[in-house]
């Protein structure tokens, strides 16, 4: 599925259909029935592996569930053979060839390949499993399918739960209607194609082909801040898309950014950038390997633990290990920030200077951004990018760090609740104008061949 | 807001939205999807930059598709016939059409004039509308043409199929490409920088202009298998292009009306190559050459024939590697001295 493409649109079409054939709130398991049809047909049609491996988990998962639901004495082990399963499948099915060439050397195994979705399929089976067990809801066989296999979000997440992912109701409908639909479909394809392919194509694509090793210092410098920029609109422009394709086939997905650029600190970026991933890890990761009255060192070693194991489901190799750690240690910091500054009264004063908070928001994009080159690089390649920032000359370092402030600030002042009162407040016709000027630009700006998205190779 | 005024607010912004596309599609209609072109826009830019910035007219001139950009060596040519350097130009563009010779002939008119003789190449693939310089994507000028049937019958895959039958109903989908060479263009313009600038560097040692990187040789199993597709892809679904012959008639008569000597020539291809198109294009062929001889009887044809050519003299299904363009320069500077004698 990339932007624009044709099996989203005819499957979006085949599923409206569907909304319109069966519109009435007794009609839900018809209309569930169609989207459940719609996305195994879907799934086939992108990877029939991926779709068989989704399969088998999930009846795997219905197996364990039912079995807590029937003997709640063997919870327990049901919940055991249920998540152990689903693990083992995603290791085996995504880290083989990583661990393969560690074990015995490189060419071990020559050709694997990855079914589609299995992280994100992974994670939400998992937390079927555990949610069923310790909120005991009531599950169908039928939603459960239905969770796994949601052509909208199967390849990359929201990570849904059966507590986020239900039908629009009748009051949520008058608001998410077609139109609204329709605008965060629109919303998504312009940050993905107009905003994310346009950087990449003009500015991140030709400067990796020159190769670090031949970029100026100040390139390097940049470089960092424009892998988060083209992830954050390629990321959030997916996930508008999905949002806006799960509302037109009457299904609400939920949200997985709230600007996370304007994070305070690691911690507050976590609960802003990939929220449902965030969510998961909190609350099935870290908060297993924690207890009420844990220690302060057990509870970082625990967060650095969590956002390791996050970092490497993200992909098979050691940047990805050093991204996740990078943030887990991030976390770490913000936490003796917080506790010293509990005990310092001094501490208190200058956080509450004014532009701290500005300063605070610097400050993480560029923590954050420090890790998105070791998201996108090779280790070795990363540490050579820092080496060569480095002899950026004093002057162009100050530009630089100006330039991202200015950038920043305007960011907060405007503010998105600030740009969606001047566009409520916008005459009809103008509107108009705008849509076909933005379509204009989806138009033009996607890449040929088109782009996929990021996390599709997750 | 009322659910009624928002529902009409909507209706109008739709409403909007649509008429401003359909004027955007009327543009690209009349404007835009007349200047796609076979060539990039920056290969036509550089090639320009760098016509402008010779002060010598050329004494020969060459003009052609990819066939002449990568065949013929001025370079080579003025060595062996002594001539100073400049006297032999090779203006010509990978995937330029008649159409696109004309325009540059036309944007270069005033240096090009002086020149003594002019050698434009022709060949049979050239002339057929429906040629498909690849199957992934075609290209903004095969759309310009193509009607709804030919893109139906479109060989790409069932995505590229669709995109191609999309474009036929929304222009400004179908010149996507052209739209986005424009306004980069315009943008560059704008702001001052001249597209192409590579000028001078533009050319090789051998005087063949924009030819990138050097292609690894193609062992003889290799090249018959591209020869083997790019026949098929060349000459698919035959249909003579009214419009290149048009244009090539127009350039022809300003060439006259400049007093230049022009000669028309069919640059060498691999045996195989011709053997295919006597084999499986020996109608479409004698069409062709009839009608090349029924509008330009009057004007010389050469046909060089690939024969003595060995695979490394092919840098792929139809266009001379560097060896191969050394020895043609042989073969095209004994005419051209027979002809100054």
């Amino acid at each position: 599925m990339s932007p624009l493409s044709l099996d989203l649109l005819l499957g979006c079409a085949l599923v409206w259909l569907a909304t319109r054939v069966w519109p009435g709130p007794d009609q839900l398991p018809a209309r569930r029935a169609a989207v459940l049809v719609v996305s195994v047909a879907m799934l086939a049609w992108w990877q029939p592996l991926g779709l068989v491996v989704t399969l088998a988990l999930t009846a795997v998962t219905w197996a364990a569930i039912a079995g807590i639901r029937a003997t709640p004495a063997r919870a327990g082990t049901y919940t055991t053979l249920g998540v152990t399963t689903v693990v083992g499948a995603l290791v085996v099915a995504k880290y083989t060839p990583w661990l393969s060439t560690m074990l015995l050397g490189e060419g071990a195994v020559r050709s694997w390949i990855v079914p589609l979705g299995i992280s994100f399929s992974a994670f939400r089976l998992i937390g079927a499993i555990l949610d069923a067990r310790a909120l005991k809801t009531a599950i169908s066989a039928g939603e459960l399918f239905l969770l796994a296999l949601f052509f909208p979000t199967f390849r990359s997440g929201p990570i849904e739960s059966f507590r986020s992912f239900r039908p629009i109701t009748a009051a949520e409908g008058v608001q998410r209607d077609v139109a609204w639909a329709f605008g965060r479909i629109l919303v998504g394809l312009c940050r993905k194609v107009i905003l994310a392919d346009t950087l990449f194509t003009a500015v991140i694509g030709p400067w990796e082909t020159e190769g670090i090793a031949h970029l100026r210092p100040v390139q390097c410098l940049v470089l960092p801040f424009l892998y988060g920029l083209y992830v954050y609109w390629d990321f959030a422009g997916y996930t508008d898309v999905a949002i806006g394709t799960g509302a037109l086939l009457g299904y609400r997905v939920s949200e997985n950014f709230d600007r996370p650029y304007l994070s305070r600190n690691v911690s507050d970026f976590w609960r802003r950038w990939h929220i449902t991933l965030s969510e998961w890890i909190r609350l099935r990761l870290f908060m297993k390997m924690v207890g009420r009255r844990s220690p302060t060192w057990q509870l970082n070693a625990a967060t650095v633990a969590s956002m390791g194991l996050c970092g490497l489901w993200h992909g098979a190799g050691w940047n990805f290990l050093a991204w996740g750690l990078w943030h887990g240690f991030g976390l770490v910091g913000v936490q003796l920030f917080g506790e010293a500054q509990r005990r310092s009264e001094g501490l208190r004063r200058v956080v509450n200077l004014p532009g701290a908070t500005l300063a605070s928001i610097v400050l993480t994009f560029v923590y954050v951004s420090i890790g998105w080159a070791m998201f996108f690089l090779p280790l070795g390649s990363a540490v050579e990018l820092f080496a060569r920032a480095a002899r950026t000359s004093p002057p162009m370092m100050v530009a630089v760090a100006a330039a991202v402030t200015v950038c920043l600030a305007l960011y907060e002042a405007l503010g998105t609740g600030r740009l969606a009162r001047v566009w409520q407040a916008t005459p009809a016709v103008a509107r108009g104008a705008v849509y076909a000027l933005l379509l204009f630009g989806i138009v033009l700006g996607r890449a040929e061949p088109a782009e996929n998205f990021i996390y599709f190779a997750f | 807001m009322t659910a009624a005024s928002r529902s009409r607010r909507r209706w109008t912004a739709g409403a909007v939205c649509l008429l401003c596309l359909l004027g955007l599609d009327v543009v690209s209609r009349t404007v835009v999807a007349d200047r796609a072109a076979g060539p990039t826009a920056n290969q036509i830019a550089a090639l320009d930059t760098a016509i402008r910035q010779r002060t010598d007219p050329p004494v020969v001139l060459f003009l052609g598709s990819s066939h002449t950009q990568a065949g013929i060596a001025a370079s080579r040519i003025e060595e062996l016939l002594g001539w100073p350097h400049g006297a032999v130009l090779n203006a010509s563009l990978s995937n330029a059409r008649p159409r696109d010779v004309l325009r540059l002939y036309r944007t270069h008119r005033v240096l090009f004039r002086k020149a003594k003789a002019a050698y434009v190449s022709v060949d049979v693939t050239t002339f057929n509308r429906n040629a498909l310089a690849r199957t992934s994507m075609p290209s903004p000028a095969w759309r310009r043409s193509a009607s709804l049937a030919d893109r139906v019958g479109f060989p790409g895959s069932l995505e590229t199929r669709v995109d191609v039958v999309a474009g036929w109903f929304w222009n400004l989908w179908d010149q996507r490409t052209t739209w986005r060479q424009e306004l980069i263009g315009l943008g560059l313009r704008l702001r001052g920088t001249p597209r192409g600038a590579r000028g001078s560097r533009l050319f090789d040692a051998l005087g063949r202009p924009a030819m990138g990187r050097p292609r690894a040789t193609l062992t003889t199993e290799a090249l018959t298998r591209e020869i083997d597709e790019t026949v098929d892809r060349r000459m698919y679904n035959y249909d003579f292009d009214v419009e290149s012959f048009e244009s090539l008639d127009e350039l022809l008569k300003l060439l006259r009306e400049d007093g230049i000597a022009v000669t028309l020539i069919d640059m060498p291809i691999p045996a195989r190559f011709r053997a295919l198109l006597d084999e499986h294009y020996a109608r479409d062929r004698a069409a062709w050459a009839a009608e090349m001889k029924r509008r330009y009887g009057a004007v010389e044809l050469l046909q060089f024939s690939g024969d003595g050519y060995a695979t490394e003299d092919f840098r792929d299904a139809d266009h001379l590697s560097e060896r191969g363009a050394v020895k043609f320069a042989d073969t095209l500077a004994a005419t051209l001295r027979a002809r100054t004698r």
